[in-house]
């Protein structure tokens, strides 16, 4: 055998293997993969939501949310800035127009 | 669709663009690991299973500088490594076997897999990416993990075991 015919054997290339379900098999393990990793991250996500709400009781929330809300209402700057905010829309419509 | 437009996708959660690069792949990829794994194909799929659902996880490592299937080689090269040290198959630069010698098959494809069975596994290992899987020197040397010069020094040894082993037919 000389070099060239060796040169030829080797760079044939493989022999090609039939698929026979190869391909399908591993993308059915990725799906199951990804479906798994998806409620594990659903789990994950509930469990902290119940340990939040666990030490964050709802009815101190309504009351944070409340007391809020009571101090927006009564800020002085606060309601000026709307006050400008919805002045200086009217005036802009009224220019265009 | 080429392969790195495949990659990119693949990379931001597109199952189904892998599943392509899959079924491109497959083929070759199973062949170099049954080379590699001496013939036994069960071993060789397991870690093209293993190879493809690697390069899914670490799709988004995937550099374009290189070529998809180079940078797939050099997992599933990896990944026999693993297992050939894991199951003490062999090391990566143990001698060949001396078993006896075997008569030649006029098939001579089927004469090349039995002398190649008989390399070592980096002689093996860098024959095939450099000549069947037709990688450049410098790409083989890469997707190896070795030095050019190892590389070289791998193909012209096996070159000879090969040029031997198929003349006198053992």
């Amino acid at each position: 055998m000389n070099d060239r015919d060796l040169d030829a054997l080797l760079s044939a290339p493989l022999a090609p293997v039939e698929d026979l379900g190869f391909s399908a098999r591993l993308a059915q393990g990725i799906v199951r993969r990804q479906r798994a990793w998806d409620v594990l991250l659903a789990v994950l996500a509930a469990g902290f939501a119940g340990i939040f709400f666990q030490v964050m009781p709802l009815g101190q929330a309504g009351g944070a949310i409340d007391t809020l809300s009571q101090h927006l209402a009564s800020s002085v700057p606060l309601a000026v800035a709307i006050a400008m905010v919805v002045l200086s829309n009217s005036l802009l419509r009224w220019m265009a127009e | 669709m080429q392969d790195e437009d495949l990659a990119r996708l693949a990379a931001a959660g597109d199952a189904a663009a892998f599943a392509v690069l899959v079924r491109r792949h497959q083929s070759w990829l199973r062949g170099f690991l049954r080379r590699l794994a001496r013939g036994d194909r069960a071993l060789a799929d397991d870690l093209a299973q293993e190879t493809f659902l690697e390069a899914w996880r670490k799709a988004a490592q995937f550099e374009a500088r290189g070529s998809f299937a180079g940078w797939l080689t050099r997992i599933a090269f990896s990944r026999y490594l693993m297992e050939a040290r894991r199951r003490r198959l062999e090391p990566l630069d143990a001698p060949e076997e001396s078993e006896a010698p075997q008569p030649a098959d006029p098939d001579l494809r089927l004469d090349l897999e039995r002398a190649m069975a008989r390399l070592s596994l980096a002689e093996r290992a860098a024959l095939t990416v450099c000549a069947a899987l037709g990688h450049s020197h410098e790409e083989g040397a890469e997707i190896l993990g070795m030095k050019l010069g190892t590389l070289k020094s791998h193909i012209l040894r096996g070159r000879d075991k090969l040029k031997r082993m198929l003349e006198t037919g053992s």
